[in-house]
């Protein structure tokens, strides 16, 4: 299902950890590393959810983040969880009344 | 069966009066539903089915509790009172869905699986449940509903194609402008006629609920295909954390003698597939039926055997389902879903003045899903081609066919509530101001526009990779290229034009605001359609647009002396958006940090394209900050350091739900920029 090729370390790299494809598309860089970059396979990341395909590993984690309704906030003291920061801060004042 | 029978099935009411039977069966209901809801039914006393006992002469053994009962038109013919009709239901219901949920997480509560098997194994509840979709009583229809697609769902791999068939014909022969004068002989229908002609002898059934009927089928197909377990997480997702401690719970109480399940690949997506693949092979039928249905709307000569609100219901069902089968959320394979993407191009034409608003607001919404930008496409170096033929439409509609003059922004009260617009807007002249249609249609046309941008540049970029050195060819190729990407800009130019001047001929912006500060505005109470929108303005501002600002030059208005390039960089100009947004958000980084974290907006996607935007482009960020006012970009950094506190920190706790380095280096690098420029 998740479909890994060779994975683009250089591009990675030079990029600052992948993700987003909207640059400004600047095509500086050396001849013949551009080229090489050209003609490399490109990777190919596939969604597990609906089998959709990205290039990009941190471009696939973004997508796959849409088909999930898992948990956000946790709070440090009981791993109880939260879809919402305001409901954990509510529930930490809860905790620490109870403490104290 | 095995299990202790302290108490008798006493649901049937037959030959009882309403007064004991009702009071007796409400509190054997009752007391099944209250064990439901802790998941376990070990320790329930009774009979764990809500099933007749068979009296073994002329019943047949699979007849249910519901055979006689609720099925006339009035109600008049039921046994049971309206109220234990419902409350059955709901413990139909209640019961498979329970179970469905339990199923999901591959354990099972031994006699919760017997109640769901006795009620999946039936042949006649779910035809039962589909006829009552003619009753009287829209409440019981609405219970209905609710039980029949939690029946479908427990049903997993003994699902009956023979019910979705019924529904669906229903679905089909509601449709029809004009319905045929015979009565029908659907599936569906059949089995009620049957049921009702062994009644009454000779009644055939009604034609004037079928857009009810229609809207009860689309309803319970489109609640089996947009059914998710949110506590669910993906086995892969689970085998790759390592089994995660937030993983699903099972709640079981301790006294249960749960077991794992038998065979956890038979599931509910199972039901889902067979769902979509009865979907599919009769969906040109629907979308022609349901097609010619919307197109009625505003001719008179039309669709006179029903209602417009009838009508209308129908057709929202109807875009509903479409709307629910094309959504990411509905995790369904693209190759699934790519046989519904087929009959889009139609739709938009529909937007048309006389289209009632309701509809236009779910048309859009459809829209809105196919282009699911922020989710996907964005994200993708090569787009599907009908998402993209769908951009196309959109931007040559607003450009030459003018969509946007016949949003109804303004119409007569009614079907909405509340609204600090709709308030607005009713005291003076009795019309509402419908601010989510027009959300809707803004954002359906910058989605359109970044779709097309990102279509042009990923076609570049591909016959870039192609080519292996520069030729006479090549460069003509070039050029052929530059030319088209100029066509390009000044098509966008114009759509960004239009929609200028639709929002500010609705709302009430300063003639000189820029694009970039009221798309912020306009969105400020939708935070998903407002972050989206601004990932929209920035892929485009950036694929498509010049150089930064000129200091002394008018970002915002007509601006109609400016090259193309150079317009849209004005109009959409990045750093003006996240300023705006910043200044919305009240600089308050945690609520950055609530959108960072959840994936309800793809405010990760926004924030990682703008900073690296940022970062290449740091004298017009500098710029932009000094033109909108004194230290706004001093307040900005001031939001992103806070910002970049709080993910650390919950980041060295192991709190923070993914990998989010990406964004922490470029918070650093902007930092680091700022520090500089200020020194």
């Amino acid at each position: 299902m998740f479909a890994i090729m060779p994975v683009d370390t250089e591009e990675r790299g030079a990029r600052g950890g992948g993700g987003g494809s909207g640059g400004g598309g600047s095509s500086s860089g050396g001849g013949s590393g551009e080229v090489r970059r050209k003609m490399r396979t490109k990777c190919e990341f596939v969604c597990k959810y609906c089998q959709r395909r990205f290039t990009k590993p941190y471009n696939l984690m973004i997508h796959e983040r849409s088909h999930k309704d898992d948990v956000t906030f946790t709070c440090e003291l009981c791993g109880k969880t939260f879809k919402r920061q305001d409901n954990l801060k509510q529930h930490r004042l809860l905790v620490m009344m109870d403490a104290g | 069966m095995g299990e202790p029978v302290r108490k008798k099935a006493r649901l049937e009411a037959e030959g009882e009066e309403d007064g004991k039977g009702w009071s007796e069966d409400r509190q054997t209901l009752t007391e099944f539903q209250s064990h439901l809801l802790t998941q376990c039914l070990c320790t329930y006393p009774g009979p764990i089915y809500v099933r007749k006992e068979w009296s073994g002469d002329d019943d047949s053994p699979e007849n249910f509790i519901l055979h006689s009962s609720g099925l006339g038109e009035d109600g008049q013919n039921a046994e049971w009172t309206r109220d234990h009709l419902l409350l059955f239901l709901a413990t139909v219901q209640l019961t498979c869905e329970t179970e469905v949920r339990q199923h999901g997480h591959g354990i099972a509560c031994p006699r919760l699986a017997e109640a769901r098997d006795r009620l999946v194994s039936s042949h006649t509840l779910a035809p039962q449940l589909i006829a009552l979709s003619a009753h009287g009583d829209p409440f019981v229809v609405f219970a209905a509903g609710r039980a029949l697609s939690a029946l479908l769902l427990a049903s997993r791999s003994r699902l009956e194609p023979a019910w979705l068939d019924a529904l669906l014909s229903d679905a089909l022969l509601a449709a029809r402008v004009n319905p045929p004068p015979s009565p029908p002989q659907t599936p569906a229908l059949s089995i009620q006629h049957s049921i009702q002609y062994s009644n009454n002898h000779h009644h055939h059934p009604p034609l004037h609920h079928l857009p009810r009927r229609a809207t009860f089928a689309l309803d319970v197909l489109r609640r089996v295909v947009e059914w998710r377990d949110l506590d669910l997480v993906h086995p892969l997702e689970d085998a790759a954390d390592g089994g995660r401690e937030d993983g699903p719970p099972s709640h079981l109480p301790e006294s249960c003698r749960s077991t794992p399940v038998s065979d956890p690949e038979d599931d509910e997506g199972h039901v889902k597939c067979i769902c979509i693949k009865a979907l599919e092979s009769r969906w040109p039928e629907v979308v022609h039926e349901f097609g010619s249905l919307l197109g009625s709307f505003g001719s008179t000569n039309r669709g006179s055997g029903m209602s417009g609100d009838e009508k209308e219901a129908a057709a929202v069902a109807f875009l509903s389902l479409w709307e629910a089968i094309v959504a990411v959320k509905a995790n369904l394979s693209v190759a699934d879903t790519e046989p519904f993407l087929a009959h889009l191009g139609g739709l938009v034409s529909l937007l048309r003045p006389t289209l009632p608003p309701v509809l236009w607001r779910h048309l859009l919404s459809l829209l809105n899903e196919v282009l699911c930008y922020g989710s996907t496409l964005a994200l993708q170096d090569t787009l599907a081609e009908e998402p993209c033929a769908l951009a196309h439409l959109v931007v040559r509609s607003v450009k030459d066919w003018r969509l946007l003059d016949g949003l109804p922004y303004r119409h007569p009260g009614g079907g909405r509530f509340g609204g600090r617009g709709a308030a607005d807007a009713s005291e003076m002249s009795g019309d509402f101001e419908d601010r989510p249609l027009l959300q809707k249609a803004v954002l359906l046309v910058l989605k359109s526009v970044a779709v097309t941008v990102k279509e042009t540049r990923c076609e570049s970029s591909s016959d870039d990779s192609s080519v292996g050195g520069l030729g006479v060819e090549e460069e003509e190729e070039r050029r052929a290229r530059d030319a088209d990407l100029a066509v390009i800009e000044r098509g966008i130019r114009e759509v960004l034009r239009r929609l200028d001047a639709c929002v500010k001929s609705l709302l009430p912006f300063h003639p000189e605001a820029p694009l970039a500060h009221w798309v912020v505005s306009l969105f400020s109470d939708q935070d998903d359609a407002l972050v989206e929108g601004m990932v929209c303005c920035l892929d485009v501002a950036v694929g498509l647009g010049g150089p930064g600002p000129i200091p002394g030059v008018s970002a915002g208005g007509h601006g109609s002396a400016l090259p193309p390039s150079l317009f849209i960089r004005r109009a959409l100009s990045p750093a003006a958006t996240f300023l705006q947004f910043l200044h919305a958000v009240s600089h308050d980084a945690e609520v950055l940090l609530d959108l960072l974290v959840s994936n309800e907006t793809c405010f990760l996607l926004y924030l990682l394209r703008f900073l690296k935007f940022a970062r290449r482009n740091w004298e017009e960020v500098v710029h932009t900050a000094a033109a909108i006012g004194r230290n706004r970009l001093g307040e900005a950094i001031g939001v992103l350091i806070r910002l970049r506190l709080l993910v650390e920190r919950l980041v060295s706790k192991a709190l923070f739900p993914y990998n989010i380095n990406p964004v922490l280096r470029l918070l650093e690098k902007c930092e680091h920029l700022y520090e500089a420029s200020t020194h």
